[in-house]
């Protein structure tokens, strides 16, 4: 009885296994190629196909996003014949042309409002002002720094380190690094938050950086900026600053001795950002 | 029969209570206390609690009449009670392996080994029962603890592939050194053996830890408590076993290790249901499917046939039809494990996007091997029932067939396998956040499909072979 359960059990996984192994070499689906944005993140043009690959090599293939400074230029005709409708008198048509635009945008220049006026039966003046240059943007009150926008803080190539992937969170992002050698350090990490005011990224420099790093605690100029250097006494030194929202800590670990000796790699690691 | 039960209930729950202890209270203190410290002082506890319940009998007798029977089983405690805990241990960081995969490697695996290798020495005393209930149970577990959150992080061997073997093979340890005590501790006295084996382990633990030992101060404040908290689990599960396994045998006693994620998920369960602790990462139709399973899994193999129970009493009908059908399950049951199952989507990035589609086979998924148990149950059921036809014989692995089946319909979308070492690190690392996901969608495969209708026609046969098998057999006395 026990010898037929397993005879038949090998059986079929003897079977199964011949069939398995001929499709062991798994394919997936990935999606490549390039899709282009204006400066405030929305799609302008896409080229992205799907090609089936082995498992092994799909992690190559990746969407790529190209950012194309100005804002895209569909809006600013939109805008324009609007203004040259208002000015004929032609409410209708500017009201169309208001509308095609802020499909593609929520807010641009006067649109918002001369779209309401004419939606309430107003009249509202044409828009007589230069046009903005390319890239620039409104500034806004709330948080607009994109997580790819923290990035800047955390380069790919630091000299004597080795970039792990960076981990990216809404309002923050750390980098880990990799010593490739002749530092003191052990490890090193840049860690990058935003706020909604420079007050209150100041205020998070005390609390998450001269908190956790008292010791050996100075301030110097470093980047036109006032750069925090402290340790914990241990095995760590840490250095911060407030750029604007943004706070920035480089924090690493010393291999052996003390940590104030991380000092002149973490000022190396400041001259390197922005 | 009522009393023996009762009588079994309470070393049982014992056992499988001590070793869900065991396994919580060491995940909780592992970063508090050194491995060393923690396993070795916890077994000396383990050994001193003993000693104040039970007095061993007659020690400087039993010593010179059986020395070599005490050797033997204090150097089977020492492996399954210290070695094996110890080198498990020593495999386990914060979060790795998972605490999912842990405690499916380290609880259900190990009672598994256990179950398999005393199933493998009966040398054909026994039917093939408890080997379709350790694949339900398995797949049951499995399924379970893969429903713990979405996407679950339970993915054996394939995130951390060396830790995981490292823990199969200190469960290879700790079966080695259980069927040394459950065979040469079997000749002292039942309480005694426990405690013999208890102090085997103590020995080599205390020595071992002793380099590691911490100040009277530190000893007192962080330390001691972990030690006693596992000792008095440890004692728990050790008395509790050793009683078990004497009044039935090791491999039903060891069904008690395999129930482990069944208690730890009661545990979040009443947790939801008495307290707020915020929203509940527990798929529960998944979780309860996956208990099901296990749950008939371990009655399998609480209920296999003892050896004199399972001599031939075949009243006629050889279930021909039945065995074809089940025979028929099995095959396509193994063939879908290789058949597509699931339909997985993984995206996200934290620089360029990245977005790949795939399929994963059955071996992948729980329903995969849910539809195996389902087929090994329902031959288990058929081959059980030609060599001795009572219900007690087939019955609980018919009925485990038909349970693994409905088991799998909520745990279709399950997948056992979210870590893919080919996915970009910071594509999983975010898994289930807005910038990037794994999606699982399930798919209908007619071979799966196949292998579960097979299965349930092939109990369905076997119930009316049985029962037409005894009317005929009752017509033929009545015309004798």
């Amino acid at each position: 009885m026990r010898r037929t359960f397993i005879t038949i059990l090998l059986a079929a996984f003897l079977l199964a296994a011949s069939a398995g192994s001929v499709a062991c070499q798994r394919m997936v689906e990935v999606q490549t190629g390039t899709r282009t944005v204006d400066s405030q993140g929305r799609v302008l043009s896409e080229d992205i196909h799907t090609l089936k690959v082995p498992v092994d090599t799909a992690g190559a293939y990746r969407v790529q996003t190209i950012v194309q400074p100005g804002i895209d230029p569909r809006i600013e005709t939109l805008y324009s014949e609007a203004q040259a409708a208002l000015i004929a008198g032609d409410y209708q048509l500017a009201g169309d042309k208001l509308g095609a635009l802020l499909a593609l945008t929520p807010d641009y220049r006067q649109a918002t409002s001369q779209s309401d006026a004419i939606k309430a039966g107003k009249k509202p003046k044409p828009d007589n002002s230069p046009a903005p240059k390319p890239g620039t943007t409104t500034p806004s009150k709330t948080p607009t720094d994109t997580p790819s926008a923290l990035r800047k803080w955390m380069p790919d190539t630091l000299t004597g380190f080795t970039a792990q992937p960076a981990l990216v969170d809404a309002f923050s992002a750390t980098r880990y690094y990799k010593p490739t050698g002749g530092t003191e350090a052990k490890s090193l990490s840049v860690y990058v938050e935003q706020y909604r005011s420079s007050a209150e990224a100041k205020k998070w420099l005390g609390l998450k950086v001269k908190r956790y790093f008292p010791k050996n605690a100075d301030t110097f100029r470093g980047n036109n900026r006032n750069v925090y250097f402290g340790t914990d006494g241990d095995s760590s030194a840490a250095i911060g600053f407030a750029s604007g929202e943004v706070l920035v800590a480089i924090q690493a670990d010393v291999k052996s001795g003390d940590p104030k000796a991380l000092r002149s790699t973490l000022e190396a690691v400041l001259k390197q950002l922005p | 029969m009522t009393g023996r039960l009762t009588r079994l209930m309470v070393p049982a729950l014992a056992s499988a209570i001590g070793a869900t202890g065991v396994f919580v209270i060491a995940t909780a203190a592992a970063d508090a206390v050194p491995d060393r410290v923690l396993i070795g002082l916890s077994c000396a506890v383990a050994l001193l609690l003993g000693l104040i319940f039970e007095r061993p009998v007659a020690p400087r007798e039993l010593w010179q009449r059986q020395r070599e029977d005490v050797v033997w089983t204090a150097v089977g405690g020492a492996a399954m009670l210290w070695c094996a805990p110890l080198l498990a241990a020593l495999q386990r960081s914060s979060d790795a392996p998972s605490g999912a995969d842990s405690l499916f490697l380290m609880t259900t695996t190990w009672g598994a080994l256990l179950v398999l290798a005393s199933w493998g020495l009966a040398r054909g005393r026994r039917g093939p029962a408890p080997l379709a209930g350790v694949i339900a149970a398995l797949a049951g577990a499995a399924g379970l603890l893969a429903s713990w959150e979405y996407p679950s992080s339970f993915a054996l061997i394939a995130k951390f592939p060396m830790r995981d073997a490292m823990l199969v093979l200190a469960g290879a340890v700790f079966v080695a050194g259980a069927l040394v005590v459950s065979a040469i501790g079997s000749r002292l006295p039942l309480r005694t053996t426990a405690l013999v084996a208890l102090a085997g382990a103590s020995v080599p633990g205390v020595i071992f830890a002793l380099p590691q030992l911490p100040g009277v101060v530190e000893l007192t404040q962080g330390v001691l408590m972990p030690c006693i908290y596992l000792g008095a689990a440890l004692a728990l599960f050790t008395f509790g076993w050793t009683t078990l396994e004497r009044g039935t045998d090791t491999l039903r006693a060891s069904a008690t290790l395999m129930s482990v994620p069944l208690l730890v998920m009661s545990l979040a369960a009443v947790e939801q249901l008495t307290f707020e602790y915020g929203p509940s990462p527990v798929a529960w139709a998944g979780a309860a499917s996956g208990a099901m399973a296990l749950t008939v899994g371990l009655v399998v193999i609480a209920m296999t046939p003892v050896d004199a129970e399972s001599a031939e009493r075949s009243v006629g009908g050889r279930h021909a039809i039945a065995l074809a059908f089940a025979g028929a399950s099995m095959i396509t049951g193994v063939v879908s494990l290789f058949t597509p199952a699931l339909d997985a989507l993984s995206e996200g990035g934290t620089g360029e996007p990245f977005r790949v589609a795939w399929t994963m086979v059955g071996f992948e998924s729980a329903t995969g091997w849910l539809t195996l148990a389902a087929a090994g149950a329902s031959l288990a059921a058929v081959l059980s029932a030609r060599s001795n036809d009572r219900v007690s014989s087939w019955g609980p692995s018919a009925v485990a067939s038909v349970t693994c089946v409905i088991a799998s319909v909520p745990l279709r979308g399950t997948t056992l396998h979210t870590w893919n070492t080919w996915i970009p690190a910071d594509v999983q690392q975010t898994y289930g956040t807005e910038y990037s996901r794994l999606v699982v969608e399930a798919l209908v495969d007619p071979v799966r499909v196949a292998a579960a209708v097979l299965a349930v026609l092939a109990v369905i046969v076997l119930a009316f072979s049985v029962g037409f098998g005894r009317s005929r057999a009752r017509a033929l006395e009545e015309a004798v």
